[in-house]
């Protein structure tokens, strides 16, 4: 990688900050990540990567920050995108049921003219990238949604959003993998359980892609799903 | 196998099980949780012999009573919550022990708002993704292993061990922080910082603000002074621990132990880590202040701390 192309700030005490331009993808900064946690196990905390970003929580009495900022810039710079083409991100398909009693926003839609029927099929032609994992435990973040789609949050965000909601912010589209408050639009609902107490707790990483493909009520129901 | 226990007779408004929190799962979206006065339950810890990771009680605001169920050896350290064992005050930032039937109450806050009560050994709690410490929010860790807070009839076990032959250890004042104190907090630019304009910087630094009641675990809300924030919003960002972001509105909040691991405010920088107990320890409705701090000479306290203490 090309020197320009990000830049490496010290944020704190025992925090680095790497910013990267926005050519880079999803995939590039999930890997790097996972290298520089692998690499640098003994000296860091957490390693997140989001969008075209990662922060690095360290311990600074192990490592030099200099050191490490050097040690970071060499990792960067030898990361190869030539070699990231061999390590093929990880394909998900989530189920989920659209309709009427689980898209609980779907009014908000069918006021632009979109039916019920056209979200799903724009829903589920896109294959999205997980480009961040936050807000909650195993809350991926999936870009990009067709434009048609883009819609702001709720002006009040509900209370209670059910485990395996999907919804819609903006240009971007999730499943929220518990009950939670929320604020964003929900189109739908999955039966998979996307959080568990047991590694690798989640299904996916910052990098991965995913579809979704609707299902019927008898399938959810089957898959273990609630209403 | 734990064959002894602290009873919890009465739990207090927020009582949690803390050990030094949960690391290396932010990527998934895991927060760190942990003591927010992580200095207070660093010294519990440290006065009863115990590694850094040892799981205590925080107990904010008081008003919680606990029975040994077993001899014990304790300590408390943090806020002053006017600790007494069988109605005899007892003093805070020391080790003391409790005999079977024994009572320890806790009232309200004279100084401070969050005690740290550790048992010699630590009290033994499952560990729930790599940590005892309770998030609420995330369902994660606590007696419950499900984030719940401590509820009366728990039983916390701990390890049988003996009394000490020594009388209690009480630290030396001059490590003993006044909660009550007026609260300056030194802050590291960092993020979005540049990005502010002169009258933002001005404002952010030259006046006193006033801690919301809407402060929590997750993070302090600091009202009194409105900060412009150069735009609404970045694409989402990994926070760091005592991150200063400023929404919309113009009222900053300091993120503490609970915070969400990725956000998309803008942030002005940092909060010291060895400033941030000070912080975790006030009301609503007190004054805080931000002063410029040196990142490098913060970060070579904050270094010797942390070796002191072994974290």
């Amino acid at each position: 990688m090309h020197k320009e192309k990000f830049s490496i700030s010290l944020i704190s005490e025992c925090s680095i900050f790497i910013k990267f331009d926005e050519n880079i993808s999803e995939n590039a900064v999930g890997e790097l990540a996972r290298n520089i946690k692998d690499t640098l196990a003994s000296i860091i905390m957490n390693v997140v990567p989001s969008y075209q970003t990662i922060l690095i929580d360290y311990l600074p009495f192990r490592i030099n920050e200099k050191d490490l900022v050097h040690k970071l810039h060499q990792m960067i710079r030898q990361f190869d995108t030539q070699s990231l083409s061999l390590v093929q991100p990880n394909h998900i398909t989530i189920p989920v049921y659209y309709s009427e009693e689980t898209a609980l926003d779907l009014s908000r839609f069918q006021d632009r003219g979109l039916s019920l029927d056209a979200l799903i099929s724009l829903h589920t032609q896109a294959e999205y990238a997980v480009s961040a994992i936050g807000f909650a435990p195993g809350f991926a973040f999936l870009s990009d949604v067709d434009t048609q789609l883009h819609m702001p949050r709720l002006a009040t965000p509900r209370t209670r959003v059910p485990a395996g909601s999907v919804g819609i912010a903006d240009s971007k589209t999730a499943v929220y993998p518990s009950d939670s408050p929320g604020g964003w639009n929900i189109i739908g609902r999955s039966p998979l359980p996307l959080f568990s107490d047991t590694p690798p707790f989640i299904p996916f990483e910052v990098g991965d892609k995913v579809t979704f493909n609707a299902i019927s009520k008898q399938k959810f129901i089957e898959l273990g799903g609630v209403l | 196998m734990s064959y002894a226990g602290l009873l919890v007779e009465k739990s207090g408004p927020l009582s949690l099980i803390q050990d030094f929190g949960r690391f290396g799962l932010a990527h998934i979206g895991v927060t760190q949780g942990g003591p927010v006065d992580d200095y207070a339950y660093s010294w519990a810890n440290h006065l009863l012999g115990n590694v850094v990771n040892c799981a205590a009680i925080e107990i904010t605001l008081g008003n919680a009573c606990f029975v040994a169920l077993h001899n014990c050896h304790l300590a408390i350290c943090g806020g002053d919550l006017n600790a007494k064992v069988d109605s005899e005050p007892i003093s805070n930032w020391s080790d003391f022990t409790l005999k079977k039937g024994q009572k320890l109450q806790f009232g309200v806050a004279k100084n401070g708002l969050r005690s740290y009560l550790a048992v010699k050994g630590g009290f033994d709690i499952a560990q729930h993704l790599g940590s005892a410490s309770t998030v609420t929010r995330e369902s994660l860790g606590g007696y419950d292993s499900n984030g719940g807070a401590l509820k009366a009839g728990d039983i916390l076990p701990f390890f049988p061990h003996n009394l000490p032959k020594h009388k209690p250890r009480l630290m030396t004042f001059r490590f003993k922080p006044d909660y009550n104190l007026p609260i300056k907090l030194r802050v590291i630019e960092g993020y979005q910082n540049e990005d502010f304009d002169e009258d933002a910087r001005q404002a952010f630094y030259s006046n006193a603000f006033t801690i919301s009641p809407d402060s929590n675990r997750m993070g302090y809300r600091l009202e009194g002074n409105k900060i412009k924030p150069p735009y609404e919003g970045v694409l989402s960002e990994g926070i760091a621990l005592g991150s200063i972001q400023v929404p919309n509105d113009g009222n900053p909040i300091v993120l503490l132990n609970d915070h969400q691991t990725i956000g998309g405010y803008p942030k002005f920088g940092c909060v010291a880590r060895i400033d941030l107990p000070r912080l975790a320890q006030a009301k609503p409705g007190q004054k805080v202040n931000f002063v410029k701090g040196d990142r490098q000479g913060l970060q070579e306290v904050w270094c010797q701390w942390a070796q002191f203490f072994g974290y």
